[in-house]
């Protein structure tokens, strides 16, 4: 058990003025028996009012429309965090589990997540030990490599070039453990020590979810704090827009988490 | 109040100057073709220079053919037609589908006309058409709202057209008055120091015919 | 009865006419441009006698109560799912299946308000269900027109016949819309005149006097759904009649370039501050794959015996099912589950040798991906041909409203296939259609 304090912040530059800004943020944190959030503060910029929400797979969001013109526009998440309270989630609705057993459009296999699998996949004790060596498999194979894929990249593109980022080796062990039978899902959060958002997986075990990030070969403890999670990034996008003008868009990303020493 | 959105509001104006752009027009035209029979062959030149279109067709033969039925022509009968009825064609819930319907046979004629020997028997029932949509439009459409919008499109459409082929000052004088009534009732905005320029404009002899398209084109 | 025993079909010119004077068409792309087409229409009705149409009735109202039921407990117990009754597999990995409304509980709880179920006639005279059109289904304007005007033509017709009046569509339609509004107005959301059914969206929205509208012209502002009038003041829009598919309905939620969308719509609905009408993702209930397990929902949400008949349908999906498919493949149409409007239906006998081998490794490959159908022996019905009469290929696609209890509407499209040999009478593919008639004793 850890605690944290911690920083969102997503900054768009518009090099010409954008108006009529629809916007869907997913980037609020929630307590839940892993972590315990405290002194969440929320800020958008320009200030705006915005409506509050939660999506079918739980996570919070904030969605509105931004009319005036605006060269500038920022949300900021802050607050403190207690993580590693649990080793795993309590899943309360067993019956949706079947759909992170299928494969969606971008973690669909082809040859290379293919051949991989029929090379290393063994049938562990449980499904957890089976996801856990095939993590630690990937891990051996796959390269990190920021800028080699696109957010579009699929997890068979990823794989047949060998290299990738964190979203990357997501996408390949939710192929994997699908393949496998195993329900996963795609988890969108901050990492200590990372200076940008981070992606890892949760896989299901008679009721609960466990966290894995392959991107470093380790079982989720205490050092992550999750935002969101879904069938893979596309439900956990953190900014969505659509707008009028805004010219070249530039966004800027600051995440801070660090230690709390009690 | 009913809930007219803008762009239907825009549409309405529009039928109504397309519509009305096709009668007079239309009729214009008969008289034209009648004329060409045996008393000026290239009448056509003056009909053109009138309704300021180009003289793209260069014989009698290919502007009676042309004129009306060539879609490939912005300023063909068809082509304002056709105008009218994709305006119209979006407002079914506004006018009606019996007013919509004679939009629909004025299509129908001038589809006939094109393939018939006897032309002007067609674009009469296509004229006859069009005051029937006029006829439909007063009696069965219930909002006053969306009639005077109509109405509008069809009173400022007539002054461009009065100017442009030069009508007596008597005639433009009374249609700028009916469009002045029919404007305010409309409950669109528009530009009433225009509605007072042309007012000055029709009393003021010689006509300032130029002046009068420049005005009425700017009014909304 | 014999077809010259009509009155009316003398004038079936004219009806049609008069069908092209009220602009009854429907637009199709060919070569990429935009063309609209007149539906032919054949005099002959379709006729159901009184009694026959209550046994329909029963069994329509019976099918979509279930299939209500069905959706409801999709997004969100899936008690039919625990209880073994539609394996896992048939929701998750089904196309219509949509997560994002899981937990998303609609006005008043209805999902599927306008209801087309497609039925066909066996020779036996029996009615078998061809399929459940639980998204946007079309095609109910044309009769209600066409009745209109046959009356017109030939009024002597419906003094001697005693026929339900099918001109009550538009007053249903209206109820069910209200049914479900949460407040403000009622809006028919189009994605314009370039649309096959644009005719349909204009027409009903005339008929039932509700507003209709373009993407543009709605708004959400908050967590609420707006219009904007002509004085740019919003007015509140509390139910939408959407004639767009669940796709293209908010490209904030799904299909990020949809331009006749409205940003933030779903929102809105999840919140439960604007009635959609269909429900977004009812595609889970109609999808050809869940329609093998219709009876077994009826059976287990209402317990009762279904009255209405599936076509014999097998799913490759079970072992023993698909021992039988391969068997007796060529005696059977294989559809793929994923296909609509008449494509992708192929009948076994028709193969040549390698596109049978080919289709039988496919269907090894995703069992899943098809299913299997007996051929039913359609009892034809007659249209005029050149002044005679000749047997085609028909279908009915009866419409089902459901506000408080489901409601059928006594009429109905039916659709013919002018080529002889068609057993396709999509109207995409060809084809004209008929009134149906519902007798009245």
């Amino acid at each position: 058990m850890k605690k944290f304090k911690f920083l969102y912040q997503m900054k768009l530059d518009f090099s010409i003025d954008a108006t009529n800004h629809s916007y869907t943020l997913k980037c609020i944190p929630q307590s839940d028996i892993r972590q315990q959030l405290h002194h969440i503060e929320m800020e958008l910029l320009p200030s705006m009012s915005y409506q509050e929400a939660m999506d079918s797979f739980g996570n919070a969001y904030i969605f509105g429309r931004y009319i005036p013109p605006h060269n500038e526009f920022k949300i900021q998440v802050s607050g403190e965090v207690d993580t590693g309270l649990q080793p795993y989630l309590i899943e309360e609705k067993p019956q949706n589990v079947g759909m992170f057993r299928i494969q969606t459009p971008c973690t669909t296999p082809g040859t290379a997540i293919q051949t991989f699998f029929e090379e290393n996949y063994v049938r562990g004790s449980n499904p957890l030990n089976c996801a856990i060596d095939l993590m630690h498999k990937l891990y051996n194979v796959f390269t990190y490599e920021t800028g080699s894929t696109r957010v579009e990249s699929t997890a068979e593109e990823a794989m047949a070039q060998g290299k990738g980022v964190c979203q990357d080796y997501s996408h390949i062990m939710l192929s994997l453990c699908r393949k496998a039978g195993i329900p996963a899902r795609y988890v969108v959060g901050m990492l200590e020590g990372e200076g940008a958002s981070h992606a890892w997986i949760e896989i299901y075990q008679d009721g609960k979810w466990y966290g894995l990030d392959p991107t470093n070969n380790l079982v989720v403890d205490d050092i992550h704090m999750k935002i969101s999670h879904g069938r893979d990034y596309k439900d956990c996008a953190i900014n969505k827009g659509l707008l009028c003008g805004g010219g070249y868009q530039k966004q800027s990303v600051i995440v801070v988490m660090e230690e709390l020493l009690q | 109040m009913g809930i007219i959105t803008v762009e239907k509001t825009d549409r309405l104006f529009w039928l109504g100057r397309y519509t009305e752009r096709v009668y007079t027009t239309a009729r214009l035209y008969a008289k034209s073709y009648d004329h060409m029979i045996d008393v000026i062959a290239d009448d056509y030149k003056n009909f053109c220079s009138a309704i300021d279109i180009p003289d793209v067709y260069g014989s009698k033969e290919v502007f009676l053919e042309k004129y009306p039925f060539d879609e490939n022509d912005m300023n063909s009968l068809f082509s304002n037609l056709q105008r009218a009825y994709d305006n119209a064609i979006e407002l079914r819930y506004e006018i009606g589908s019996e007013a919509l319907a004679y939009i629909q046979l004025c299509i129908y004629d001038l589809q006939k006309a094109k393939e018939s020997d006897a032309p002007m028997l067609e674009i009469q029932s296509l004229i006859d058409h069009i005051m029937a949509f006029w006829g439909t439009a007063d009696d069965l459409i219930a909002s006053e709202q969306i009639r005077d919008i109509l109405k509008t499109g069809k009173r400022v459409e007539r002054i461009d057209l009065y100017a442009r082929l030069a009508f007596p000052a008597a005639d433009l004088k009374r249609e700028v008055n009916r469009m002045k009534f029919r404007i305010a009732k409309s409950h669109i905005s528009y530009k009433e120091s225009v509605v007072k320029n042309l007012e000055t404009l029709v009393e003021n002899e010689p006509m300032d015919y130029y002046g009068i398209v420049r005005e009425i084109e700017n009014i909304l | 009865m014999n077809f010259k025993d009509f009155e009316l079909c003398a004038h079936t010119n004219s009806i049609n006419e008069l069908l092209a004077r009220y602009g009854v068409k429907f637009g199709i792309y060919k070569n990429n441009t935009f063309h609209e087409r007149l539906f032919p229409f054949d005099a002959i009705p379709r006729i159901i006698e009184a009694d026959e149409f209550i046994q329909l009735e029963k069994g329509l109202k019976q099918r979509v109560k279930a299939l209500n039921l069905f959706i409801k407990d999709i997004y969100s117990d899936k008690k039919i799912v625990k209880d073994n009754i539609v394996p896992e597999d048939f929701i998750f990995a089904s196309s219509g299946y949509m997560p994002e409304c899981e937990g998303i509980m609609p006005s008043k709880g209805v999902y599927s308000h306008i209801s087309g179920i497609d039925l066909v006639q066996g020779k036996n005279k029996e009615w078998y269900i061809l399929e459940d059109n639980l998204r946007v289904p079309s095609g109910a304007s044309y009769p209600m027109i066409a009745r209109q005007l046959c009356r017109k033509s030939s009024p002597k017709t419906f003094e001697t016949y005693h026929l339900e009046d099918n001109r009550d569509y538009a007053k249903m339609l209206r109820k069910t819309l209200d049914y479900v509004n949460v407040e403000g107005h009622t809006v028919i959301l189009t994605p314009g005149r370039y649309n096959s059914a644009y005719f349909e969206h204009s027409y009903l929205a005339e008929q039932t006097g509700a507003h209709l509208v373009t993407g543009q012209d709605l708004f959400v502002e908050g967590d609420k759904l707006y219009y904007k009038n002509y004085n740019g003041e919003k007015e509140r829009v509390g139910a939408v009649y959407r004639r767009i598919s669940d796709d293209y309905l908010d490209p904030m939620n799904f299909v990020a370039d949809s331009v006749i969308g409205v940003p933030h719509l779903f929102d809105v609905y999840r919140k439960g501050n604007v009635a959609l009408l269909n429900a977004p993702g009812n595609g889970v209930a109609d999808d050809k794959g869940i329609y093998y397990f219709v009876p077994k929902m009826i059976r287990y949400y209402l317990e009762e015996e279904p009255i209405l008949q599936n076509a014999p349908t097998y799913l490759p999906f079970y072992e023993e099912d698909r021992k039988y498919v391969l068997e007796h493949f060529d005696d059977l149409v294989l559809k793929d589950v994923a296909e609509a409007g008449g494509y992708g239906v192929v009948f076994g006998n028709s193969l040549t040798k390698e596109e049978k081998e080919k289709f039988i490794k496919m269907l090894k490959e995703e069992p899943r991906r098809f299913i299997a159908q007996e051929v039913i022996d359609f009892l034809d019905i007659d249209i005029m041909e050149k002044g005679e009469a000749v047997p085609r290929k028909a279908d009915l696609r009866a419409f089902v409203l459901t506000s408080d209890e489901p409601v059928v509407w006594k009429s109905g499209l039916t659709r013919f296939s002018r080529n002889p040999d068609s057993f396709i009478v999509n109207s995409s593919q060809g084809g004209g259609f008929k009134d149906t008639w519902v007798l009245s004793q």
